[in-house]
């Protein structure tokens, strides 16, 4: 987005900014009348198509969601919001007052213990009670970036990863920094997973790093050859991952290699989500390919008419999954990829899909409302909610 | 249509640059500001050229005596103003109309500059919705660093010793903004019209520098050469005020 004092500086070198001036001041003898109005006009339409050219989207991020009983805690841009799910109301919201500072990406974490925990760009971490809203511990952050979801161990332990290329360590009683680890240029914009031994971590830089967690170093680092936004997905004794190259691909969480990779239509955002004998994985192509978790064989696909970079939610042999444009949802059939329904929505479909408490959960970006509930069954709009500014 | 038409271009030219360069924003800037400004470089000229024709005939004697016959007689002075417009061949528009036109591709290159460098998750779904498919993915994500700078980031050189850090870039976008804006020779001479005009000169290198704290580095980058390149075309077309750049007397000009 480009702000109309922006323009002014981007003309001024050039002595356009002069030159209206001089054009719209009040100085008689500098043109005739007859000849200073046609230039005000056309001054003051060019103004107006540049200003209405260059209007953006205010959001920054896109809203990510925790799920707990019949609440959903959204992370979204300066707030956490807690959402009941039957009503679509708000039960509570943090800060209470937009803090600028705060910008949350990705989904936040709750917990073993049912405390919510969040990181944001400045480099924060902040650990709310669910219940009530209340911050109870803060991590200031030194100004680096985290973008990924924070992830638990099987310690306990919180574990974020920074755009310096470090992965943190927090004790979660009292949100102290413990330990970095430093991997170099490394940076998760995904979802990390965790088994007993490894903390699995795909990055923008391309690889993908297993620490394991007694040692603090990687086991092993594998090059996908592009970046990785989205994350890896742990599942059947395989991780899974999706690249900007157009892969899906499928690796051994021991030894790191590769066990086998499809090509698809387009950048890869989300990490593809697992779904029994099958895996869903979505491009920017505006693919949803259906594919064997044993061996990556095309199972079926969809074409839709736009990118997809959300994440597809799975329920009940349907599979759920909506548009970056146009704000188009679509149920299909998890076994051949049949059709069931289709909504459209105002926006777009960002970040990961949910069905939880007989609701399918819609992130949306470019809306007056960022979180849509539809009915899973018929696709019809339950409720909206929109995020107090 | 905007995007498609300007803005796009003009990233995947940068991103051709920034190739070239072995993946050097900072030098694909520089160079892409440079390549710009040449490009655009004779819809200046022929701007400049018609406001100095503009000028001289505003300072001829025979507007001045137009002036004087027709002080009571505002419709005729018009009338007879236009009519040696005419005669001379001057065009009050002729100023103006060649900047115009390259209004589009300078917002187009700030824009551009603005969107090559993404550094949210949002920012890199955007950037990828704009470059052309036989960009090599392999390239993201983009270097960032120029010399001590995330040219995603506002800038700031931490020197040791100093208990703050100095904001070099804004510093150097204030300097040459103020030199690029002063060696302008205004079109008006009189007291006032230099009074309007230093007092626009100081808002605008308050306002640009202002910016420059904020922004992201690269676009400072752009500002800094954007003014090094009018100081330098100024300086070869021979029309250059420079004792207004010492001064803030809102005087008449010297020029040389």
């Amino acid at each position: 987005m480009i702000r109309f004092p922006e323009i002014c500086a981007v003309l001024r070198p050039h002595g356009v900014v002069q030159t209206m001036f001089e054009i719209l001041s009040k100085r008689k003898n500098l043109f005739p009348i007859s000849s200073r109005l046609p230039a005000v006009a056309v001054l003051g339409l060019l103004t107006a198509l540049l200003v209405s050219c260059s209007a953006g989207a205010a959001n920054q991020s896109w809203p990510g969601l925790a799920l707990n009983g019949d609440v959903a805690y959204m992370a979204h841009n300066h707030f956490i919001s807690a959402i009941n799910l039957s009503t679509g109301q708000k039960t509570w919201q943090y800060p209470t007052k937009a803090d600028t500072k705060l910008l949350l990406y990705g989904d936040p974490l709750l917990d073993s213990k049912g405390d919510l925990v969040a990181a944001a760009y400045d480099g924060s971490v902040i650990k709310l009670d669910p219940a009530a809203g209340t911050l109870k511990w803060k991590y200031d952050g030194d100004g680096s970036k985290i973008i990924a979801p924070l992830v638990e161990g099987p310690d306990g332990n919180y574990y974020a990863s920074s755009e310096t290329g470090d992965l943190l360590v927090f004790d979660p009683a009292t949100g102290t920094l413990k330990t970095k680890i430093h991997l170099g240029k490394a940076t998760a914009w995904g979802a990390m997973a965790v088994d007993a031994q490894r903390i699995y971590l795909a990055t923008i830089e391309h690889k993908v790093y297993a620490i394991n967690f007694q040692s603090g170093k990687p086991d092993w680092t594998f090059d996908a050859g592009a970046s990785i936004a989205g994350g890896v997905t742990l599942a059947d004794g395989k991780l899974f991952l999706g690249t900007f190259a157009g892969k899906v691909i499928a690796l051994d969480p021991q030894t790191g290699n590769k066990l086998w990779e499809t090509k698809t239509d387009g950048w890869v955002w989300q990490a593809p989500v697992a779904a029994g004998d099958s895996l869903l994985a979505t491009d920017l192509g505006g693919t949803l390919h259906a594919l064997a978790a044993k061996d990556g064989v095309p199972l079926w696909n969809v074409k839709l008419d736009a990118p997809i970079q959300a994440a597809p939610a799975v329920d009940g042999g349907t599979v759920f999954i909506g548009t970056t444009t146009g704000g188009t949802v679509r149920a299909y059939s998890a076994k051949d990829g049949s059709q069931k329904w289709q909504q459209t929505i105002e926006g777009g479909v960002f970040g990961t899909l949910r069905v939880y408490a007989g609701k399918l959960l819609i992130p949306v970006n470019g809306s007056k409302y960022q979180l849509a509930a539809l009915a899973p069954d018929t696709g019809s709009i339950v409720w909206t909610y929109v995020e107090p500014v | 249509m905007w995007d498609t038409i300007i803005i796009n271009p003009l990233i995947n030219a940068l991103l051709f640059l920034y190739r070239l360069f072995g993946g050097s924003f900072g030098l694909a800037i520089i160079v892409f500001t440079i390549l710009i400004r040449l490009i655009t470089y004779p819809l200046m000229a022929t701007s400049q050229k018609s406001m100095k024709k503009m000028q001289e005939l505003q300072g001829s004697k025979e507007w001045k005596d137009l002036a004087k016959k027709y002080a009571k007689d505002k419709e005729k002075l018009q009338a007879e103003q236009m009519k040696l417009l005419q005669s001379s061949g001057a065009n009050p528009m002729g100023g103006c109309l060649p900047m115009l036109i390259q209004l589009p591709i300078l917002i187009g290159l700030y824009q551009s500059i603005g969107n090559v460098i993404p550094s949210t998750p949002l920012q890199l779904y955007s950037f990828s919705q704009r470059i052309y498919a036989f960009f090599p993915v392999a390239l993201i994500p983009l270097s960032k660093t120029f010399l001590w700078m995330n040219l995603a980031q506002p800038e700031h050189l931490t020197i040791p010793g100093l208990p703050f850090p100095i904001p070099v870039l804004a510093i150097l976008v204030l300097i040459t903004s103020w030199v690029s804006q002063r060696i302008i020779p205004m079109m008006t001479t009189d007291g006032s019209g230099a009074q309007t005009n230093l007092i626009m000169n100081i808002f605008m290198v308050l306002l640009i520098t202002n910016i420059s704290l904020s922004l992201p580095s690269g676009l400072s980058v752009y500002f800094v050469v954007t003014n090094l390149i009018t100081i330098l075309q100024y300086m070869m077309m021979g029309k250059v005020a420079w004792r207004q750049v010492y001064s803030f007397s809102s005087g008449a000009p010297a020029t040389k």
